[in-house]
């Protein structure tokens, strides 16, 4: 018996390095594949992300509209009775109810309108501010005591300034048998920039005589100077 | 396969809600700003909501306080940028006003067909809901702001810079942006229906305006 012994090392040798070829090329086909998918697979979890949070936004936010408002209580009718009734404390008129629907709830302001209003009509060229008379000329049958609460007249002072144009003096009567409550006098800068601007000169309160404090830098803040302001003053009628 | 095309569809679905949703401001807008008006008198100038189609106005108090009653103007929204504005400016009476409350009702006394009403909601919004405004800040027309109730506030007091008379009324304080010029312009809810006045805010610190609330405005528009 006779045996022989190949060596077939350099078989062995040629297989393994064939293998080795081909696991690089595996690996080399899977960094490329990964390379080409990546983007795609981010792109797929951020799309499942957006659509997860937009279902979860959209149900919050039914969840929210469903539980925003507050309902005032009652129905406004049209008689103004049931309304000063219903709503004389303004606390009452709240109340907390769900509110599922997706429509508002409105009020019928022609019916309101209607049931409340007398529309005084004041003579061209005159305020309803300046002339009390006016709202005074209420139609039959209706208490003008039971509807004037309080009115302001006001006094207009044609005053020749540079920025001052006229001293207004206001008198507020508590209603149409009182006597004056408070008055006030002011002016107003109607050239400046930023808009009108007042400045409060004198009040007076309960009988008690204010007069506010005017000083070079309160009338640079208004405006005109400390010399026009006071000249000014000088035309209240208070 | 199946199961793919049902996500997609529900993306798809949802992506509509929420462009809907987004459009709000712009349908708000545009829905509701032919009924705001801008109103011009001889000592400034402020802006006003139509609530009737007879040409009721509802503004505020110290917006029409100090004028002339000759001298109130109405200019409807159709002058957008104030060309042939003439066409749309129109007299206004004073109906009635209040001003402790600081609410004024005024009307046009000869009222074109094409008012656009705005519609007073009677509900009272909560904290933290959306509030939408459009006025003419600083002379700036037709200007559209967006915020939220921040708080309601019975029987609040305010006085303005200069002026002897205290004012008292139910309102919301607001983060909706309003300036000077504002005043008077309406409060909208989401779905444009006004909820409030415009009246006032603070100098001194940002987002914190105040609004005439609809409790208020409505005991304004009852009574005599």
């Amino acid at each position: 018996m006779t045996s022989t012994i190949c060596d077939s090392s350099a078989v062995d040798q040629y297989l393994l390095e064939l293998s080795n070829r081909e696991i690089e090329r595996t690996r080399r086909l899977k960094i490329e594949n990964t390379r080409r998918e990546t983007p795609l697979q981010i792109l797929r979890i951020i799309g499942i992300g957006f659509a997860i949070a937009l279902v979860l936004w959209a149900l919050g936010s039914a969840f929210k509209n469903a539980n925003s408002f507050h309902k005032i209580s009652e129905i406004l009718g049209s008689s103004q009775n049931n309304y000063q009734e219903h709503y004389s404390s303004s606390k009452d008129i709240r109340e907390t109810t769900d509110q599922g629907s997706s429509l508002d709830q409105l009020i019928d302001v022609d019916a309101l309108l209607d049931s409340s209003s007398i529309e005084i009509s004041p003579e061209p060229g005159t305020s309803i501010f300046e002339n009390p008379s006016i709202i005074e000329e209420y139609p039959e049958g209706i208490d003008e005591h039971e509807i004037v609460r309080n009115y302001v007249i006001f006094d207009d002072v044609e005053f020749d300034g540079q920025v001052i144009t006229s001293v207004m003096t206001g008198r507020n009567y508590p209603d149409v048998d009182s006597e004056v409550d408070h008055s006030w006098c002011y002016v107003t800068n109607n050239t400046s920039s930023s808009g009108s601007v007042k400045l409060n000169l004198i009040g007076i309160r309960n009988g008690e005589r204010t007069d506010y404090l005017i000083d070079e830098a309160e009338a640079i803040r208004f405006g005109a100077s400390l010399e026009e302001i006071k000249s000014a003053k000088e035309q209240c009628t208070i | 396969m199946h199961y793919l095309k049902l996500k997609y569809l529900l993306v798809l679905v949802i992506s509509g809600f929420s462009l809907n949703t987004l459009s709000d401001g712009r349908d708000i807008f545009n829905e509701a700003s032919p009924g705001v008006v801008y109103i011009s008198t001889d000592k400034g100038t402020a802006s006003g909501v139509i609530i009737s189609n007879r040409g009721h106005i509802i503004t505020n108090w110290h917006a029409i306080n100090k004028a002339d009653q000759n001298s109130i103007q109405a200019i409807l929204h159709y002058s957008y940028n104030f060309k042939e504005f003439e066409d749309h400016l129109f007299d206004i009476e004073i109906i009635k006003v209040d001003e402790i409350s600081d609410l004024a009702l005024i009307k046009i006394i000869s009222p074109p067909e094409y008012l656009k009403v705005i519609k007073i909601s009677k509900v009272i919004p909560a904290i933290g809901s959306e509030a939408h405004a459009i006025g003419h800040p600083h002379g700036e027309v037709w200007t559209y702001t967006k915020g939220y109730i921040s708080q309601h506030r019975d029987d609040y007091e305010w006085r303005y810079e200069n002026d002897d008379l205290q004012h008292a009324a139910n309102v919301y304080q607001i983060q909706t942006p309003i300036s000077e010029g504002s005043s008077g312009g309406p409060l909208l809810n989401r779905f444009g229906n006004l909820i409030g006045i415009n009246t006032f805010g603070s100098k001194d610190t940002e987002s914190l305006n105040f609004a005439v609330d609809v409790s208020q405005l409505i005991k304004f528009l009852a009574s005599n």
